[in-house]
């Protein structure tokens, strides 16, 4: 991006045929992204044919050898990007009627071609490059759980350092009233010149009341942003100002609102809980719009955040169960790892309240600071969140700057993860992600691991077959060239697989013969409760499936008053499990 | 990635490089009536010594175009210039990617044309359709009411025939043109019921088809999913929908055409109601017992005849030589068969071998052959005959284990084994072949268990030997050469149509259990696939489609489930699930030595599947309880001194 430099202006005109040249420089001053490509592609045109423009047909050829030779030069992300922003500007030409109306545009490269080449280079934060799987030596087993670990223990670190700021914050930020009672806000307008006549220095002068030197100087400061400059910051002076650069601008805004760094941490909670993608989040609406995004807080205290997912269009909806369902513990009741995505939310919005009132600005995340608009709040910019990031991997470890993490490689990281640690369960890697199965498959999850993960259940199945196979004849361990002993062995391997549970599996062991169990469940609110327990914890998955059969048979033929209590216990099991 | 290109796909682009005319490179040769293209995934060569070009394909557009006139004739030279246009912008714009699909574009337009024509002459307007301009949505909209109209004509015409033989019928095939001429019927629509008609009259008639005829069992077992045979020939959703997309593309070529259309009927050619992956008709699911029956003799072939057939195959091929050294080809050519035979006395065959009936080593009198059907085989096999039927075991045993296709099974290349990088297990290498959206071919790298990987590697040394005794240079590039037609020395892989044959004969050889019909499972390759896959979901208990998917290289989940779900095959299933049991009873001693864990795990599954059934009681009933328990014995669970469950266990009924 970037305005365009005369230079640029005049190697174009070189290049760029007299006809198109005026049409050519509107479109690029209103649109000068890949400007190069524009600019190399009438090069590359005017060396093969200096008369490429004269008609429909040698335009054709022109962009068809510019499309073929981009391929050679340059990756297909990269050639699709360039090619397509040109051929976008000839069907501009072609709709103002620059060049014949039936000159064919060539194609662009199919998407197909584009997706298979998978988006993830050095994505993960991970030292181990999925792409060089080929030459690590460690066996496969050990290389997943390599992976697995330190993909957990970085996102483990980057978490519990965000928690850590967001407790310090909101622990300065319940300060606030407190310190602007300490202050001397009542005095500090009374000379007008915002000095303390009773502070005196050594060489008799008066001191500013935001001096440094001052024994409430921070809380002045503070507290005279927050009543006579509507809580901003905003450049403007007033004597004494120069003090508030000795404090740190970062470091007294904190008490007032949401610094940068704040925001980073908290995105990188909510990021690390739900996997909301970074832009939606930036953009993230308080009050609703008229894409339904918003966030609404229920009477219940759970959350409801509706995202707006821009290139998919639509509307995604996550909900938080409540853990703080009146107000925000004190800071005394709180600790750091208790830290997630709903206080960070309850906490943005309480902080930013006033902000929002008052600016007219509708988003979750504002700092203040100023902008063009000149309202003193404004939306953390990318870049910011970029270096900020990278700023906390330094300051966490060095190992973990040189992964220069970034809030996207936070997301698909997570997504990984969630696949690594569920077996290569690609639809609860696909929940959090909130994707489809096969976008997080395409993009998300390395080829490379799926490999190895697709390989491992297909041979499998392979010797499963064998088995099935062996099964019909006389002696199955002979015929599959194994000893008694071991054939046992690979038939309980199947039988004790959780993967293989299948009705082809499960159907080689012969029916039970007339025998009939009959459960009596005694229906109260405790006995109730336990039953979710055991649905949810019991190690035997027979006895969690009568368990889940059961309450579902409350909750389908149970009396009115047997659903109630089902509901109520599950509510209960709910806020269990979050305090635990 | 796994997956290279491979270096020919350039071709194409290297072609268009180093030829100074950037257009239309890919047109090979071109002249009135077709153009020849390179085959998709080929480079073309031109073969010097016969003037040919090899690896090309040939559109064609000498179709006909109106009664007695086809488009690549000279007065349709206009329309002609048009669709040449129209197939240029086609390639170019990538809406056809292989360009040998052209001719089903122009196939498809010509029967369109025709239509149009042949109406327009049946109202004796003198106008014939001499542009595309002329067309209008009207037209398009009758055409595929035509299309999708079901024909009442077909019965009648079928009484007719059977009831006037003499006079329609001549030595079996009915006399299509007489059958039009005398009942007026329009050349498209009798195009339209040809296939229809013909099949239904055979059947009446009772007659065979050629392959039919061979089989021991003529009336092969069709599965339900097959096609009704009243619905053989009339024009499927897949061919319908085919036919919207090719007129789709005419009028997506407009751009390009002298004369263009005034109307615009995309909008027309609605295609909603387009073939949905999870409705669409699959492939037939193979019985689990036949499956199983198949798999047997595959790997019973592999392990007890493979071995002993290579030793013998190496030996005879050696004694021949000794035996052979010295005579003349011009003798060899005429006195041959005296020196097989000598041969086949003279080298000693091994037990298994014997047990098959072999009295030959080549066939050297092939009509004894003739009018006999595939049980012949088993009474007398030549080795050559037991070399096709070991191939066609090898073919079986790969897509058994890997549910590749057959197109890609039938193009492997010797050279397919491999050891994997990723997870140093064996691998099987194969070029893909089906790729919609690209011109070029893949090596793709999937997962075989050591046992088939051994068992291609043994083939794969028996087909070098068998090329060596015949005198062929060692062809490298295909494991399943046609080496099972030796009249043929083409550089190719087995075609499917002699594959079919042999797979029929392998069927009827291996004598597949027939059913109380008194119909055999003649199994197709892509039945197989579908089999595989159905059991890798059930197996799985319908997850990891994902890595099925993967193996079967498709690009879109759905794709898979439309394979893998077997819903729809409920009889299938019930089948499938007494067969297992019967297997697990007749095998229950190694079911029942089982470890102790296994046992209970075992007993825990035992006790699933047995009938539970659930009673609600409230907190009021405890009064009531002994009276509801009718003696029986009442156990609690205590939880924090409370009672909270209660149950009985094992009732007996």
């Amino acid at each position: 991006m970037g305005l365009l430099t005369t230079e640029f202006k005049k190697e174009l005109k070189n290049f760029t045929p007299e006809s198109l040249y005026g049409k050519q420089i509107i479109s690029l001053e209103s649109n000068p992204r890949r400007k190069n490509a524009i600019l190399e592609f009438y090069e590359h045109a005017n060396r093969n044919n200096s008369t490429w423009f004269e008609n429909k047909s040698s335009i054709n050829d022109a962009l068809h050898q510019y499309k073929n030779n981009l391929v050679k030069l340059k990756s297909i992300r990269t050639a699709y990007s360039d090619y397509s922003r040109v051929r976008g500007q000839f069907a501009t030409f072609k709709r103002s009627g620059l060049i014949p109306h039936n000159t064919i545009l060539p194609k662009n490269f199919g998407y197909k071609n584009v997706n298979n080449s998978s988006r993830l280079t050095n994505y993960l934060l991970a030292t181990t490059n999925p792409m060089s799987l080929s030459s690590i030596e460690s066996t496969e087993i050990e290389y997943l759980d390599a992976l697995e670990v330190e993909l957990r223990q970085n996102l483990e670190l980057l978490k519990s350092y965000s928690q850590k700021i967001i407790f310090d914050s909101y622990s300065k930020f319940l300060l606030l009233d407190k310190l602007i009672a300490s202050s001397d806000i009542d005095k500090i307008e009374e000379g007008g010149d915002h000095l303390d006549p009773k502070q005196v220095t050594t060489q008799k002068q008066k001191l500013s009341y935001f001096s440094k030197a001052h024994p409430n100087g921070l809380a002045n400061c503070v507290a005279y942003i927050y009543k006579y400059k509507n809580r901003m910051f905003v450049r403007s002076s007033f004597s004494g100002s120069h003090h508030f650069y000795d404090h740190g601008i970062e470091n007294i805004l904190c008490y007032l609102g949401l610094s940068s760094e704040l925001i980073v941490a908290m995105m990188n909670v909510i990021i690390d809980e739900v996997g909301i993608n970074i832009t939606p989040l930036i953009n993230q609406k308080v009050n609703t719009t008229q894409n339904s995004e918003f966030i609404k807080i229920n009477p219940c205290g759970s959350i409801v955040i509706n995202t707006l997912k821009k290139r998919a269009k639509i509307v995604q909806s996550t909900k938080l169960d409540a853990t703080w369902v009146e107000s925000l513990p004190d800071v005394a009741d709180l600790s750091s790892t208790e830290i997630n995505a709903e206080f960070t939310i309850k906490f943005a919005l309480l902080v930013n309240e006033y902000f929002i009132d008052f600016s007219g600005e509708n988003y979750l995340f504002l700092t203040i600071g100023s902008d063009s608009s000149g309202k003193g709040v404004r939306r953390i910019s990318k870049m910011a969140i970029k270096s900020i990031i990278k700023k906390f991997a330094g300051d966490i470890s060095e190992d973990l700057s040189e992964l220069s993490p970034t809030m996207a490689g936070i997301r698909a990281s997570k997504g990984v993860l969630i696949w690594l640690e569920n077996d290569g369960d690609s639809v609860k890697a696909a929940r959090y992600l909130r994707n489809k199965v096969q976008t997080t498959l395409n993009n998300y999850i390395p080829k490379e691991l799926q490999e190895l993960k697709h390989r491992k259940r297909i041979r499998k199945f392979q010797s499963l077959l064998s088995v099935l196979n062996a099964l019909s004849t006389n002696k199955p361990h002979e015929y599959l060239d194994v000893g008694a002993e071991e054939y046992k062995k690979i038939l309980e391997g199947f039988f004790l697989d959780d993967d293989t549970d299948g009705w082809i599996i499960d159907g080689l062991i012969s029916k039970a013969d007339g025998k009939k169990e009959e459960i009596i469940f005694r229906v109260s609110q405790s006995s109730i409760a336990h039953l979710i327990q055991v649905a949810r914890e019991h190690q035997d998955k027979n006895i969690q499936k009568k368990c889940k059969s059961i309450i579902d048979l409350i909750g389908s033929n149970g009396s009115r008053k047997m659903k109630r209590m089902l509901s109520q216990a599950n509510k209960q099991a709910n806020l269990n499990v979050k305090k635990n | 990635m796994l997956k290279r290109i491979d270096n020919q796909s350039t071709s194409v682009d290297d072609l268009e490089g180093v030829s100074d005319d950037t257009q239309l490179t890919w047109i090979v040769e071109e002249n009135e009536k077709f153009w020849l293209v390179p085959k998709s995934g080929f480079s073309p060569k031109f073969d010097s010594e016969k003037k040919v070009w090899k690896n090309v394909a040939r559109v064609s557009f000498n179709f006909p175009i109106c009664p007695q006139s086809n488009l690549s004739d000279k007065k349709w030279a206009f329309l002609k210039q048009e669709m040449e246009a129209s197939c240029k912008f086609l390639v170019q714009q990538e809406h056809i990617v292989k360009y040998e699909y052209l001719e089903n574009y122009i196939s498809t337009i010509c029967g369109f044309v025709y239509f149009l024509n042949e109406r327009l002459q049946s109202s004796n307007t003198k106008k014939l359709i001499l542009s595309f301009a002329q067309i209008t949505s009207e037209d398009v909209l009758d055409y595929i009411d035509f299309l999708a109209q079901d024909e009442s004509l077909v019965e009648y015409l079928i009484d007719l025939v059977i009831s006037e033989q003499d006079k329609y019928l001549s030595s079996g095939t009915v006399n299509i043109d007489l059958l039009r001429k005398e009942q007026k019927i329009s050349d498209s629509l009798f195009k339209k019921i040809k296939t229809q008609l013909i099949h239904k009259v055979k059947s009446e008639l009772g007659q065979l088809s050629k392959r039919e005829a061979l089989r021991e069992y003529p009336n092969a077992l069709r599965g339900k999913l097959d096609r009704e045979p009243q619905d053989i020939g009339k024009i499927s959703e897949t061919k319908l929908s085919s036919i919207k997309t090719h007129l789709n593309y005419l009028f997506v070529s407009n751009v390009v055409l002298s004369e263009p259309f005034h109307v615009d009927v995309r909008a027309d050619l609605n295609f909603t109601d387009s073939l949905d992956v999870l409705n669409k008709r699959s492939t037939s699911l193979i019985p689990l017992q036949t499956y199983n029956y198949i798999f047997n003799k595959v790997t019973w072939f592999h392990k007890e005849i493979a071995p002993c057939l290579f030793k013998y195959v190496r030996q005879y091929v050696i004694e021949f030589q000794n035996l052979t050294s010295h005579i003349a080809e011009s003798t060899m050519n005429k006195n041959g068969k005296k020196y097989y035979d000598l041969c086949f006395k003279k080298v000693p065959m091994p037990e298994q071998l014997r047990a098959l009936n072999i009295s030959q080593f080549q066939e050297t009198q092939t009509n004894l052959r003739k009018n006999k059907d595939n049980s012949y085989y088993r009474e007398n096999l030549s080795i050559l005959d037991i070399s096709r039927l070991y191939g066609i075991a090898t073919f079986l045993l790969i897509i058994l284990y890997t549910g590749i296709r057959d197109s890609a099974t039938r193009n492997l290349s010797r050279d397919c084994l491999r050891v994997s990088i990723v997870d140093e297990l064996w691998d099987i290498c194969f070029r893909k072949l089906k790729d919609k959206n690209s011109n070029e071919w893949f090596d793709e790298l999937k997962p075989i268990p050591e046992f088939v990987y051994s068992a291609i590697e043994d083939f794969a040394f028996y087909v070098d030997e068998i090329e060596t005794y015949f005198g062929l240079a060692i062809n490298e590039e295909y494991l399943f050469p046609k080496f099972l037609t030796p009249s043929s020395k083409d550089e190719e892989p087995i075609s499917y149509d002699v594959f079919i044959k042999w797979l029929d004969i392998f069927s009827d050889w291996i004598e597949v259990p027939v059913t109380d019909e008194v119909k055999r499972w003649y199994l197709r390759p892509h039945q197989l696939r579908r089999t595989f896959a159905v059991l890798f979901f059930n197996s799985f208990n319908k997850r990891l489609v994902e890595s099925l998917s993967w193996m079967m290289g498709h690009d879109d989940l759905d794709t898979t489930l439309g394979y893998a779900q077997s819903d729809n095959d409920q009889e299938w299933q019930l089948e499938a699930k007494l067969f297992l049991q019967q297997m697990a009873t007749s095998n229950d001693q190694y079911l029942v030595e089982m470890s102790e864990e296994l046992a209970l795990f075992v007993d825990n599954i035992r006790k699933k599947e047995s009938s539970v059934e659930i009673k609600l009681i409230s907190e009021e009933f405890d009064l009531h309880i002994q009276k509801f328990l009718d003696g029986r014995k009442l156990n609690w669970e205590v939880v924090n001194n409370e009672k909270l469950f209660m149950y009985v266990e094992g009732v007996e009924e």
